[in-house]
Protein backbone atom coordinates (compact mmCIF):
# COMPACT_ATOMS: atom_id res chain seq x y z
CA UNK A 1 0.00 0.00 0.00
CA UNK A 2 1.06 3.61 -0.45
CA UNK A 3 3.16 4.68 2.54
CA UNK A 4 1.98 8.28 2.41
CA UNK A 5 -1.65 7.19 2.77
CA UNK A 6 -1.17 4.76 5.65
CA UNK A 7 -1.51 7.35 8.40
CA UNK A 8 -4.02 9.41 6.46
CA UNK A 9 -6.39 6.46 6.10
CA UNK A 10 -6.32 5.77 9.85
CA UNK A 11 -6.81 9.44 10.65
CA UNK A 12 -9.74 9.55 8.27
CA UNK A 13 -11.36 6.50 9.84
CA UNK A 14 -10.96 7.73 13.40
CA UNK A 15 -12.39 11.14 12.53
CA UNK A 16 -9.21 13.13 12.87
CA UNK A 17 -9.36 14.79 9.46
CA UNK A 18 -11.49 17.89 9.31
CA UNK A 19 -10.46 19.37 6.00
CA UNK A 20 -13.08 18.41 3.40
CA UNK A 21 -10.64 18.55 0.48
CA UNK A 22 -8.26 16.25 2.25
CA UNK A 23 -11.11 13.82 2.94
CA UNK A 24 -12.08 13.87 -0.74
CA UNK A 25 -8.47 13.24 -1.78
CA UNK A 26 -8.20 10.24 0.50
CA UNK A 27 -11.46 8.75 -0.77
CA UNK A 28 -10.43 9.42 -4.35
CA UNK A 29 -7.15 7.63 -3.80
CA UNK A 30 -8.86 4.67 -2.12
CA UNK A 31 -11.12 4.27 -5.13
CA UNK A 32 -8.17 4.31 -7.48
CA UNK A 33 -5.61 2.28 -5.55
CA UNK A 34 -6.50 -1.34 -4.90
CA UNK A 35 -4.00 -2.02 -2.14
CA UNK A 36 -5.06 1.10 -0.27
CA UNK A 37 -8.66 0.04 -0.72
CA UNK A 38 -7.89 -3.30 0.91
CA UNK A 39 -6.00 -1.54 3.71
CA UNK A 40 -8.91 0.87 4.21
CA UNK A 41 -11.41 -1.98 4.61
CA UNK A 42 -9.14 -3.93 6.93
CA UNK A 43 -8.57 -0.89 9.10
CA UNK A 44 -12.29 -0.09 9.12
CA UNK A 45 -13.04 -3.59 10.40
CA UNK A 46 -10.22 -3.34 12.93
CA UNK A 47 -11.60 -0.09 14.32
CA UNK A 48 -15.13 -1.47 14.51
CA UNK A 49 -13.96 -4.64 16.25
CA UNK A 50 -11.86 -2.59 18.68
CA UNK A 51 -14.81 -0.32 19.50
CA UNK A 52 -17.02 -3.37 19.96
CA UNK A 53 -14.49 -4.99 22.31
CA UNK A 54 -14.07 -1.86 24.38
CA UNK A 55 -17.85 -1.53 24.65
CA UNK A 56 -18.11 -5.20 25.55
CA UNK A 57 -15.62 -4.70 28.36
CA UNK A 58 -17.33 -1.55 29.54
CA UNK A 59 -20.75 -3.16 29.83
CA UNK A 60 -19.51 -6.15 31.79
CA UNK A 61 -21.55 -7.05 34.83
CA UNK A 62 -20.19 -5.84 38.14
CA UNK A 63 -22.36 -6.79 41.08
CA UNK A 64 -20.88 -4.11 43.34
CA UNK A 65 -21.47 -1.33 40.83
CA UNK A 66 -24.99 -2.54 40.04
CA UNK A 67 -25.95 -2.78 43.71
CA UNK A 68 -24.48 0.67 44.31
CA UNK A 69 -26.54 2.07 41.42
CA UNK A 70 -29.68 0.48 42.84
CA UNK A 71 -28.93 2.01 46.26
CA UNK A 72 -28.34 5.42 44.67
CA UNK A 73 -31.58 5.20 42.72
CA UNK A 74 -33.44 4.31 45.94
CA UNK A 75 -31.89 7.31 47.71
CA UNK A 76 -32.82 9.56 44.79
CA UNK A 77 -36.39 8.24 44.76
CA UNK A 78 -36.69 8.80 48.52
CA UNK A 79 -35.31 12.30 48.08
CA UNK A 80 -37.85 12.99 45.34
CA UNK A 81 -40.65 11.59 47.47
CA UNK A 82 -39.49 13.63 50.48
CA UNK A 83 -39.27 16.79 48.39
CA UNK A 84 -42.73 16.19 46.95
CA UNK A 85 -44.19 15.68 50.43
CA UNK A 86 -42.42 18.82 51.70
CA UNK A 87 -43.71 20.80 48.72
CA UNK A 88 -47.24 19.50 49.32
CA UNK A 89 -47.08 20.40 53.03
CA UNK A 90 -45.75 23.85 52.17
CA UNK A 91 -48.54 24.28 49.69
CA UNK A 92 -51.21 23.22 52.15
CA UNK A 93 -49.96 25.18 55.18
CA UNK A 94 -48.38 28.29 53.66
CA UNK A 95 -49.48 28.99 50.14
CA UNK A 96 -53.13 27.99 50.42
CA UNK A 97 -53.78 30.06 53.62
CA UNK A 98 -52.00 33.01 52.06
CA UNK A 99 -54.22 33.00 49.02
CA UNK A 100 -57.20 32.19 51.22
CA UNK A 101 -56.48 35.37 53.23
CA UNK A 102 -56.07 37.40 50.13
CA UNK A 103 -59.38 36.12 48.89
CA UNK A 104 -60.97 37.25 52.14
CA UNK A 105 -60.00 40.82 51.42
CA UNK A 106 -63.07 42.90 50.95
CA UNK A 107 -63.68 46.47 50.12
CA UNK A 108 -65.89 48.20 52.58
CA UNK A 109 -67.76 51.34 52.00
CA UNK A 110 -67.05 54.06 54.54
CA UNK A 111 -69.89 55.98 56.07
CA UNK A 112 -67.92 58.70 57.90
CA UNK A 113 -64.38 60.00 57.63
CA UNK A 114 -62.62 62.36 60.07
CA UNK A 115 -59.01 63.50 59.79
CA UNK A 116 -57.24 64.77 62.95
CA UNK A 117 -54.47 67.37 63.38
CA UNK A 118 -51.76 64.68 63.86
CA UNK A 119 -52.64 63.34 60.37
CA UNK A 120 -54.36 60.25 61.75
CA UNK A 121 -58.00 59.78 60.97
CA UNK A 122 -61.05 57.89 62.03
CA UNK A 123 -63.51 56.12 59.84
CA UNK A 124 -66.89 54.61 60.34
CA UNK A 125 -68.14 51.75 58.25
CA UNK A 126 -70.93 49.27 58.18
CA UNK A 127 -69.67 45.71 58.68
CA UNK A 128 -71.42 42.54 57.64
CA UNK A 129 -73.11 42.08 60.98
CA UNK A 130 -74.83 45.41 60.57
CA UNK A 131 -73.30 47.46 63.38
CA UNK A 132 -71.01 50.44 63.28
CA UNK A 133 -67.36 50.26 64.20
CA UNK A 134 -64.52 52.76 64.16
CA UNK A 135 -61.28 51.77 62.48
CA UNK A 136 -58.12 53.56 61.53
CA UNK A 137 -56.68 53.32 58.09
CA UNK A 138 -53.75 54.96 56.39
CA UNK A 139 -54.08 57.96 54.14
CA UNK A 140 -53.65 56.06 50.92
CA UNK A 141 -56.86 54.20 51.47
CA UNK A 142 -58.73 57.45 51.71
CA UNK A 143 -62.41 56.67 51.67
CA UNK A 144 -62.14 52.91 51.31
CA UNK A 145 -60.98 50.38 53.84
CA UNK A 146 -59.43 47.08 52.82
CA UNK A 147 -60.54 44.61 55.42
CA UNK A 148 -58.42 41.50 55.83
CA UNK A 149 -59.32 38.55 58.01
CA UNK A 150 -56.42 36.43 59.21
CA UNK A 151 -56.73 32.99 60.72
CA UNK A 152 -54.70 33.67 63.86
CA UNK B 1 -14.77 -18.71 41.31
CA UNK B 2 -14.26 -22.45 40.82
CA UNK B 3 -16.61 -23.36 43.62
CA UNK B 4 -19.49 -22.08 41.50
CA UNK B 5 -18.71 -24.00 38.35
CA UNK B 6 -20.74 -27.08 39.15
CA UNK B 7 -23.76 -25.16 40.36
CA UNK B 8 -26.78 -24.44 38.20
CA UNK B 9 -28.34 -20.99 37.78
CA UNK B 10 -30.94 -21.47 40.50
CA UNK B 11 -28.35 -22.67 43.00
CA UNK B 12 -26.26 -19.57 42.29
CA UNK B 13 -29.28 -17.33 42.81
CA UNK B 14 -30.04 -19.08 46.10
CA UNK B 15 -26.47 -18.36 47.20
CA UNK B 16 -26.82 -14.72 46.17
CA UNK B 17 -30.03 -14.42 48.14
CA UNK B 18 -28.13 -15.73 51.14
CA UNK B 19 -25.58 -12.93 50.67
CA UNK B 20 -22.95 -14.42 48.37
CA UNK B 21 -22.45 -11.62 45.86
CA UNK B 22 -19.78 -13.44 43.92
CA UNK B 23 -22.30 -16.16 43.04
CA UNK B 24 -24.35 -13.57 41.14
CA UNK B 25 -21.17 -12.15 39.60
CA UNK B 26 -20.28 -15.60 38.32
CA UNK B 27 -23.79 -16.19 36.99
CA UNK B 28 -24.06 -12.88 35.16
CA UNK B 29 -20.57 -13.14 33.69
CA UNK B 30 -21.81 -16.33 32.09
CA UNK B 31 -24.65 -14.45 30.39
CA UNK B 32 -22.92 -11.16 29.62
CA UNK B 33 -21.94 -12.10 26.11
CA UNK B 34 -25.39 -13.47 25.37
CA UNK B 35 -27.15 -10.28 26.51
CA UNK B 36 -24.56 -8.09 24.80
CA UNK B 37 -25.10 -9.94 21.52
CA UNK B 38 -28.83 -9.27 21.62
CA UNK B 39 -28.42 -5.62 22.59
CA UNK B 40 -25.73 -5.16 19.96
CA UNK B 41 -27.93 -6.57 17.24
CA UNK B 42 -30.85 -4.27 17.98
CA UNK B 43 -29.19 -0.97 18.76
CA UNK B 44 -26.52 0.85 16.83
CA UNK B 45 -25.46 3.58 19.17
CA UNK B 46 -22.68 2.75 21.62
CA UNK B 47 -24.17 4.80 24.45
CA UNK B 48 -27.60 3.27 23.92
CA UNK B 49 -26.21 -0.26 24.11
CA UNK B 50 -24.36 0.59 27.30
CA UNK B 51 -27.49 2.09 28.90
CA UNK B 52 -29.63 -0.81 27.77
CA UNK B 53 -27.32 -3.47 29.19
CA UNK B 54 -26.72 -1.63 32.46
CA UNK B 55 -30.42 -0.97 32.89
CA UNK B 56 -31.20 -4.61 32.27
CA UNK B 57 -28.66 -5.65 34.88
CA UNK B 58 -30.22 -3.26 37.38
CA UNK B 59 -33.68 -4.68 36.68
CA UNK B 60 -32.41 -8.24 37.04
CA UNK B 61 -30.90 -7.55 40.46
CA UNK B 62 -33.86 -5.44 41.61
CA UNK B 63 -36.37 -8.10 40.64
CA UNK B 64 -34.39 -11.16 41.57
CA UNK B 65 -36.75 -11.81 44.49
CA UNK B 66 -39.56 -12.30 42.00
CA UNK B 67 -37.68 -14.95 40.08
CA UNK B 68 -39.28 -18.34 40.55
CA UNK B 69 -36.67 -21.00 40.96
CA UNK B 70 -37.63 -23.01 37.91
CA UNK B 71 -34.33 -23.18 36.04
CA UNK B 72 -35.55 -20.69 33.46
CA UNK B 73 -33.19 -17.93 34.44
CA UNK B 74 -31.89 -17.45 30.90
CA UNK B 75 -35.44 -17.15 29.60
CA UNK B 76 -36.29 -14.73 32.42
CA UNK B 77 -33.36 -12.39 31.69
CA UNK B 78 -34.00 -12.59 27.94
CA UNK B 79 -37.57 -11.47 28.49
CA UNK B 80 -36.34 -8.60 30.62
CA UNK B 81 -33.90 -7.47 27.95
CA UNK B 82 -36.57 -7.77 25.25
CA UNK B 83 -38.94 -5.56 27.23
CA UNK B 84 -36.14 -3.08 27.75
CA UNK B 85 -35.43 -2.94 24.02
CA UNK B 86 -39.12 -2.35 23.24
CA UNK B 87 -39.33 0.36 25.94
CA UNK B 88 -36.16 1.93 24.59
CA UNK B 89 -37.67 2.24 21.12
CA UNK B 90 -40.85 3.73 22.60
CA UNK B 91 -38.91 6.19 24.77
CA UNK B 92 -36.73 7.38 21.95
CA UNK B 93 -39.83 7.65 19.79
CA UNK B 94 -38.00 5.81 17.08
CA UNK B 95 -40.43 4.27 14.64
CA UNK B 96 -41.26 1.11 16.45
CA UNK B 97 -39.21 -1.85 15.37
CA UNK B 98 -39.88 -2.95 11.82
CA UNK B 99 -41.40 -6.34 11.12
CA UNK B 100 -38.10 -8.15 10.63
CA UNK B 101 -36.71 -6.75 13.85
CA UNK B 102 -39.88 -7.64 15.76
CA UNK B 103 -39.72 -11.15 14.37
CA UNK B 104 -36.11 -11.45 15.43
CA UNK B 105 -36.84 -9.98 18.86
CA UNK B 106 -39.78 -12.31 19.45
CA UNK B 107 -37.64 -15.23 18.48
CA UNK B 108 -34.78 -14.41 20.79
CA UNK B 109 -35.59 -17.08 23.29
CA UNK B 110 -33.75 -19.47 25.46
CA UNK B 111 -32.98 -21.89 22.68
CA UNK B 112 -32.90 -19.59 19.72
CA UNK B 113 -30.08 -20.26 17.32
CA UNK B 114 -27.35 -17.66 17.16
CA UNK B 115 -28.26 -16.92 13.57
CA UNK B 116 -30.99 -14.74 15.00
CA UNK B 117 -28.38 -12.63 16.63
CA UNK B 118 -25.57 -10.79 14.96
CA UNK B 119 -22.58 -12.88 15.77
CA UNK B 120 -20.03 -11.56 18.13
CA UNK B 121 -16.93 -13.58 18.09
CA UNK B 122 -15.63 -14.55 21.49
CA UNK B 123 -12.18 -15.33 20.19
CA UNK B 124 -11.94 -12.03 18.37
CA UNK B 125 -12.84 -10.17 21.54
CA UNK B 126 -10.26 -12.19 23.43
CA UNK B 127 -7.56 -11.40 20.83
CA UNK B 128 -8.20 -7.66 20.97
CA UNK B 129 -8.42 -7.74 24.76
CA UNK B 130 -5.12 -9.57 25.01
CA UNK B 131 -3.42 -6.94 22.84
CA UNK B 132 -4.95 -4.03 24.75
CA UNK B 133 -4.30 -5.50 28.17
CA UNK B 134 -1.06 -7.36 27.68
CA UNK B 135 0.82 -5.98 24.72
CA UNK B 136 0.15 -2.27 24.92
CA UNK B 137 1.96 -0.15 27.44
CA UNK B 138 -0.23 1.56 30.05
CA UNK B 139 -0.09 4.90 28.27
CA UNK B 140 -1.07 3.47 24.88
CA UNK B 141 -3.85 1.46 26.50
CA UNK B 142 -5.18 4.61 28.12
CA UNK B 143 -5.07 6.53 24.84
CA UNK B 144 -6.89 3.86 22.86
CA UNK B 145 -9.57 3.60 25.57
CA UNK B 146 -9.99 7.36 25.68
CA UNK B 147 -10.34 7.42 21.93
CA UNK B 148 -12.88 4.64 21.56
CA UNK B 149 -14.51 4.56 24.95
CA UNK B 150 -14.90 8.25 25.65
CA UNK B 151 -15.01 9.23 21.96
CA UNK B 152 -12.45 11.97 22.44
CA UNK B 153 -10.57 13.69 19.65
CA UNK B 154 -6.80 13.21 19.62
CA UNK B 155 -6.43 16.89 20.49
CA UNK B 156 -8.58 16.48 23.59
CA UNK B 157 -6.62 13.40 24.65
CA UNK B 158 -3.36 15.31 24.19
CA UNK B 159 -4.66 18.12 26.37
CA UNK B 160 -5.88 15.78 29.06
CA UNK B 161 -2.70 13.74 29.17
CA UNK B 162 -0.49 16.77 28.62
CA UNK B 163 1.40 15.30 25.72
CA UNK B 164 2.02 16.37 22.10
CA UNK B 165 -0.79 15.73 19.60
CA UNK B 166 1.55 13.76 17.34
CA UNK B 167 2.45 11.40 20.17
CA UNK B 168 -1.24 10.66 20.71
CA UNK B 169 -1.88 10.07 17.01
CA UNK B 170 1.20 7.87 16.66
CA UNK B 171 0.09 5.87 19.67
CA UNK B 172 -3.38 5.29 18.19
CA UNK B 173 -1.85 4.26 14.84
CA UNK B 174 0.56 1.88 16.56
CA UNK B 175 -2.18 0.20 18.59
CA UNK B 176 -4.57 -0.15 15.66
CA UNK B 177 -1.90 -1.54 13.35
CA UNK B 178 -0.92 -4.04 16.04
CA UNK B 179 -4.54 -5.15 16.44
CA UNK B 180 -5.04 -5.29 12.67
CA UNK B 181 -1.95 -7.46 12.15
CA UNK B 182 -3.03 -9.87 14.87
CA UNK B 183 -6.58 -10.12 13.51
CA UNK B 184 -5.19 -10.69 10.03
CA UNK B 185 -2.88 -13.38 11.32
CA UNK B 186 -5.82 -15.14 12.99
CA UNK B 187 -7.93 -14.90 9.83
CA UNK B 188 -10.43 -12.30 10.97
CA UNK B 189 -9.60 -9.80 8.24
Amino acid sequence: MCKEFEEKIINYLIGEIENENEKKNILKHINECESCNVYFNQMLKTINYTKETILYNKTKFDIFKIEKKIRMRKIFKRFLLGSSIAAAIMFIFIIVPYFKNISKKEVIEINKFNQFSDASFAIEYNNNENYFENKFANLEEKYLLIKEEFNE
Amino acid sequence: MNKYENLNDDDLIKLYKKGDKMAMQFLMEKYHQYLFKIGYSFLNNKEDIEDLIQDTYIKIIKNIKQYKMNNYFKYWITRMLKNNIINFYKKKKINVLDETQLFALNNVEDNSPDTMIQLLNEERIAIINSIINEELKEEKKKIIEMKFNENLKAKEIAEKLKMPLNTVLTSIHYSLIKIKDKLKEKGYL
